[in-house]
């Protein structure tokens, strides 16, 4: 975090009078004073320097922000930092710690390893958003068909693998998921290892 | 772009987010998923942001007599989830994004007035009404009045919409949203909702027709609703209502459809979503 490395862009904007804002970002209670009109994004980004969400977009189109609010996708450029007061936020930094250690593929969360696996990035710009995406989409359909998967994904642009891949990644991982009997949030779930 | 500066309140009940509204420099947030755009464009830059989130009053969905009552505050993948009309639920479904879905609300939707809305025609279709509360005391409003043009509503500057109130499906009843999707920004270039109603003998008693992306605002085809009104449905009433559906309508015309392809899709579109309401109807 740092606060004490010069100014962040968040501090040059600021000129308003600060509020308050008190949230759980990846399991960490996090406390901060900010601008009202800071963006989730540029909060995550600046304040906390935790860089793997991205901003692809001016219109809230790309999804690359993407971020879990209270386990659900939400884009994290559409939303103030002081609307998730209270609530519970995971980037891409915390998402293997979702999941046990011995759940995890060279450290990685089985959706982060099926990416790698199926080599379902090539700039990896996308790759933050799609992967918090795809965890709220094998959150509520463990076992998707490549069309629900494309369905599930409509809020996320990729502009260099031509989403075959992703799509296939993410069907995998949903495998391997259902194999290890847990949700991408790491909560058991039963009846659905075949 | 960042918002320009607000002040940010955060309202913990209907009569304080009134309140709050007074300031004419003050706009109220819901989801934010079409306001929060306008900001980072600075296309709108209000002074004080009031934060809808902790308002009970506008939560909670309920069957209230012969209605169905929905919160304002009632997201899109709520509605979508909601066990009620297809074309309610088809319109949420088809709304967006997943990440939109999840944050925009159903009364930010309606307020919002995109002439291009997915709910709006559904819920024009149903014969829904809004109720509003302001400083005045609560009013209703039916839908067909609410969309007064591009972005612009019944509701006067200080009011909350409150919620939004839906007939309950009958016997003999179905309906269907079909839209036509922009491929890059998902919205509607065509869209139509429709409901149809049939008795023992199926003779059409109900019929209502929403209709999005075509016109200056959402609106409801009373023309073509009163040729299905009596009929049997066949294909040639159907035919005979879909060539109605533009009358009075100035239809749109941008990069993405000229207004002639628009018109033609729009026939197709109601015929499909009368041909699924029927369907629907007849089980
Ligand atoms: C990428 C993207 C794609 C989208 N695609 C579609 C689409 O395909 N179809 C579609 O229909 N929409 C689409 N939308 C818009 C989306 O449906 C919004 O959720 C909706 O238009 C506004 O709801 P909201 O709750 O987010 O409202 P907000 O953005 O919070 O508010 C919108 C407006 O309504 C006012 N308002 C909000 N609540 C109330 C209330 N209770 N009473 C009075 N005024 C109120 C606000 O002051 C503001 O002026 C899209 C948005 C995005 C970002
Ligand atoms: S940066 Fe948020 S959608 Fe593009
Ligand atoms: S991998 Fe480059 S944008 Fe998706």
């Amino acid at each position: 975090m740092n606060k004490e490395a010069g100014a962040t862009r968040n501090e040059l904007w600021r000129c308003n009078p600060p509020v308050k804002v008190e949230l759980k970002v990846n399991g960490r209670a996090v406390r901060r004073e900010i601008e009202p009109r800071t963006l989730l994004v540029d909060f995550l980004r600046e304040e906390l320097s935790l860089t793997g969400t991205k901003i692809g977009c001016d219109t809230s189109q790309c999804g690359a922000c993407t971020v879990l609010l209270d386990g659900h996708a939400v884009k994290s450029c559409n939303m103030l930092a002081v609307q998730v007061q209270g609530r519970d936020v995971v980037t891409v930094e915390g998402l293997k710690d979702l999941v046990p250690e011995r759940l995890r593929e060279e450290g990685l969360h089985p959706l982060q390893a099926a990416f790698w696996n199926e080599h379902a990035l090539q700039c990896g710009f996308c790759t933050p958003g799609m992967l918090m995406s795809a965890s709220d989409l094998l959150m509520e359909n463990p076992d998707p068909s490549a069309e629900e998967v494309r369905h599930g994904l409509e809020g996320n642009l990729c502009r260099c693998t031509g989403y075959e891949p992703i799509v296939l990644a993410v069907q995998r991982a949903g495998r391997s998921l259902r194999d290890a009997g847990i949700t991408p949030l790491g909560q058991p779930r039963e009846g659905v290892a075949e | 772009m960042i918002p320009q500066e607000f002040r940010y309140l955060r309202p913990a009940s209907l009569d304080e987010a009134v309140a709050a509204l007074a300031d004419p420099g003050a706009k109220l947030l819901a989801g934010g998923q079409s306001l929060l755009p306008l900001m980072r464009l600075r296309f709108a830059a209000p002074d004080a942001l009031v934060d809808l989130q902790d308002v009970a009053e506008l939560k909670g969905v309920e069957v209230r007599g012969e209605e169905l009552r929905i919160g304002a505050l009632t997201r899109h993948v709520e509605v979508a989830g909601l066990d009620t009309w297809d074309a309610l639920r088809g319109a949420a479904q088809q709304t967006g994004d997943r990440q939109v879905r999840r944050l925009g609300t159903i009364g930010g939707a309606v307020s919002h007035a995109d002439p291009a809305g997915d709910l709006p025609a559904a819920l024009l279709a149903l014969g829904a009404r809004a109720e509003l509360v302001g400083p005045g005391g609560r009013r209703s409003v039916p839908l067909e009045e609410f969309f007064t043009g591009p972005l612009m509503t019944a509701a006067t500057p200080g009011e909350v919409l409150e919620s939004l109130f839906v007939p309950l499906p009958s016997g003999g009843s179905g309906s269907a949203y079909c839209k036509l999707a922009q491929d890059a920004s998902g919205f509607a270039l065509v869209g139509v909702a429709a409901r149809l109603g049939l008795d023992k003998g199926g003779t059409c008693r109900m019929a209502g027709i929403g209709v999005t992306g075509v016109g200056f605002t959402p609106y409801r085809a009373r023309a073509a609703e009163e040729l299905l009104l009596g009929s049997r449905l066949t294909d040639a009433d159907i035919e005979k209502a879909a060539r109605a559906v533009l009358e009075d309508v100035e239809v749109a015309a941008d990069a993405y459809a000229s207004a002639e392809y628009r018109a033609e899709m729009c026939r197709l579109f109601t015929r499909r979503a009368l041909a699924a309401a029927l369907s629907k109807a007849q089980i």
